[in-house]
């Protein structure tokens, strides 16, 4: 066992870069977001009000953000989910001669630039991007289906580049499954696909929900691909953010959704750290 | 419950034969172990009647049901893990309840069946415990409850023991026993440890490089060792070479041993197997005794094992209780070994490893 001492020096590395770059930035902020904001003069000195809280909570457009980014975060993160277990199950339970393959593929993407990569699903997703197109040659559409500047671009576009840290967290969690302890759920008369449900799917919670954080948390968080494929008017929490900030000078409204996304991340890590400890039923 | 048959089991992995040709039968209420060092096949075996691994070639029966190709869920068998395996997410109840369930088993009956068998391995209100909240040697029991809720046709132990030390292991081994005479389950048990093997089971076969040995009483394979191997792998046994002469085993240097029974033809070259604990040590020569000096000796508690350098120059380990008057033996100091005829192995020289 590590001693306490010894724990405290090899986090403090960690602890100091947080707290410079994260802790204190935010409590510098968190004054700001109480302040009034007067358009054309800037933040009206020595003011204070709950106005920008509120306005998330009852404004129509503000609340149609908030809620669409968490529709966003929680759509992204199942589809990552349907879609990386049984890429990781593959990976981990294949052959050992597709395992390398596998995994570079699934993890190619975080080669290319996030930039990149966006542009490269606008030339597929356009109204006369190659799906499109392709779609109409074919015959099999009239007219281009709208897949940008709305949820359906958002979810694939986001989809795809969290994909491969969904299914790393799954891979580490399925190789933790002992092989005995699904062989043991197999001699005692459960068929195959039982054993996935009753055995290794409540073994790999632990991935599951970890995965299921990370994804959803980078995906609410996201800038670059929502400005990208969602377009100026389509907007999500982040990219609200930024215009509040670079676009609008509102910084006081900036501020308070910052402190929104930031606290509604940590209420949901919360509840499935705790919903992981019932699951699972360890700790 | 019902008799266990594998005929001419092969398992080939590419070139590579794990199993050659094992064919045995275990007969109902039969407690029959493979014994034998790591990667000669015994656990292939065990696992391939599990059904976790496809022979190559041959056939299983469980009793008059061919079940060579069936899943696992299909045989109707319990098997005992060196691993335990339980499931970690489910109390103790739940991990004995899980095969009832799966044979449809539900409330009142079922609750019955996982006290009774918790009860059987003395867990009795450990139910709601979750496994990692019991000891090594609970968790073992846990899963030997588990095994036997569902009434398997076949019991299987996979080195159930050796993940335990060496207390728990004794106790342990006492408790199996005590299970398999109560239950009369038809069981395969796979080991490395001969005491193991040769106290639990009804017969105990011997494996080496795939293939079964011997395959027989451990009383059998204790005093009438089929080869070599068999031989040298069971007891501890001083290997000599030597010589048939007119009826003795000539060791060289005017040394020679008359065992009880010889089937060597005269002048073969001969390999003579003498266990440590079947050797007496005597300060004053006797007809038949092998003199030498001693050359070591080291002192273990209940027991002094004697480095004895026979006249040719062989040597010979003994051992003595520590209680016993030669027990003081020093080295340099002349000393008789005697042997029963009875305990004098004999087998060709060069025969099987």
């Amino acid at each position: 066992m590590i001693g306490q001492r010894s724990a405290w020096l090899l986090i403090a590395p960690l602890l100091l870069v947080l707290l410079l770059s994260f802790v204190v930035p935010l409590v510098l902020l968190l004054p700001t977001s109480f302040q009034e904001y007067q358009p054309g003069q800037g933040m009206v000195a020595g003011s204070f009000t709950w106005e920008n809280y509120l306005r998330i909570a009852t404004d129509g457009y503000y609340r149609e953000v908030v809620l669409r980014t968490l529709g966003l975060g929680l759509g992204v993160t199942v589809l990552c989910l349907l879609t990386g277990y049984p890429v990781a199950y593959l990976i981990v339970r294949g052959h050992p001669r597709w395992r390398l393959p596998l995994t570079l593929l699934v993890i190619f993407p975080l080669m290319l630039n996030l930039v990149v990569r966006s542009f490269g699903w606008i030339v597929l997703l356009t109204n006369r991007g190659v799906v499109n197109n392709l779609l109409l040659d074919l015959g099999l559409i009239e007219r281009p289906l709208k897949l940008m500047f709305n949820m359906t671009g958002l979810l694939i576009g986001l989809t795809h580049i969290y994909l491969p840290f969904m299914v790393l967290m799954l891979v580490a969690a399925l190789q933790n499954v002992p092989r005995d302890v699904e062989a043991a759920a197999a001699t005692l008369g459960s068929s195959r696909t039982h054993v996935f449900w009753s055995v290794t799917l409540p073994l790999t919670a632990p991935g599951i929900i970890g995965g299921s954080i990370l994804v959803f948390v980078l995906t609410i968080s996201a800038l670059v691909t929502p400005r990208m494929l969602g377009g100026p008017t389509y907007q999500v929490m982040a990219t609200l953010i930024y215009d509040e900030y670079m676009q609008l000078l509102d910084w006081p409204s900036g501020s308070a959704l910052s402190f929104a996304l930031a606290a509604s991340t940590l209420v949901i890590i919360w509840i499935s750290s705790r919903m992981t400890r019932r699951w699972a039923g360890m700790a | 419950m019902s008799n266990l048959s594998l005929r001419n089991i092969v398992k080939r992995y590419g070139k590579t034969e794990v199993v050659r040709n094992a064919s045995f039968q275990i007969a109902e209420g039969e407690f029959v172990s493979l014994l034998g060092p790591s990667g000669c096949g015994k656990t292939t075996i065990l696992r391939m009647v599990a059904g976790l691994l496809e022979p190559t070639e041959g056939q299983i029966m469980i009793g008059e049901r061919e079940v060579t190709r069936l899943p696992p869920n299909k045989r109707n068998i319990g098997l005992v893990f060196q691993s335990y395996a339980l499931f970690p997410h489910m109390t103790v109840f739940e991990n004995v309840a899980f095969g009832l369930r799966r044979k449809g088993e539900s409330g009142k009956p079922l609750e019955e069946r996982v006290n009774a068998a918790l009860e059987m391995v003395r867990l009795g209100g450990y139910g709601a415990r979750f496994p990692r909240q019991l000891s090594g040697g609970q968790q073992q029991r846990v899963s030997m409850a588990r095994a036997i809720a569902p009434r398997p046709s076949i019991l299987l132990f996979d080195e159930p023991l050796s993940n335990l030390d060496a207390k728990l292991r004794d106790e342990m081994q006492i408790e199996l026993k005590r299970l398999q005479q109560e239950l009369r389950i038809t069981t395969l048990f796979v080991t490395h440890d001969q005491a193991e093997a040769l106290s639990l089971s009804d017969r105990v076969g011997v494996m080496h490089g795939g293939v079964i040995q011997q395959l027989d009483r451990p009383e059998e394979i204790y005093h009438r060792p089929a080869n070599a191997f068999v031989a040298s792998f069971i007891g501890k046994p001083n290997r000599l070479q030597g010589r048939i002469e007119a009826g003795t085993v000539a060791l060289g240097a005017g040394l020679a041993l008359r065992p009880e029974r010889l089937d060597l033809p005269e002048g073969s070259a001969a390999e003579v197997f003498l266990r440590q604990e079947a050797i007496r040590v005597l300060r004053a020569p006797e007809p038949g005794a092998l003199a030498g000096t001693v050359a070591l000796r080291a002192f273990s508690g209940p027991q002094v094992q004697l480095v004895v350098r026979l006249a040719h120059g062989a040597e010979i380990v003994v051992e003595v209780p520590s209680a016993e008057d030669t027990a003081s033996l020093a080295p340099g100091e002349a000393v008789y070994l005697a042997i029963r005829p009875r305990d004098i192995i004999v087998l060709p020289q060069g025969a099987a490893s």
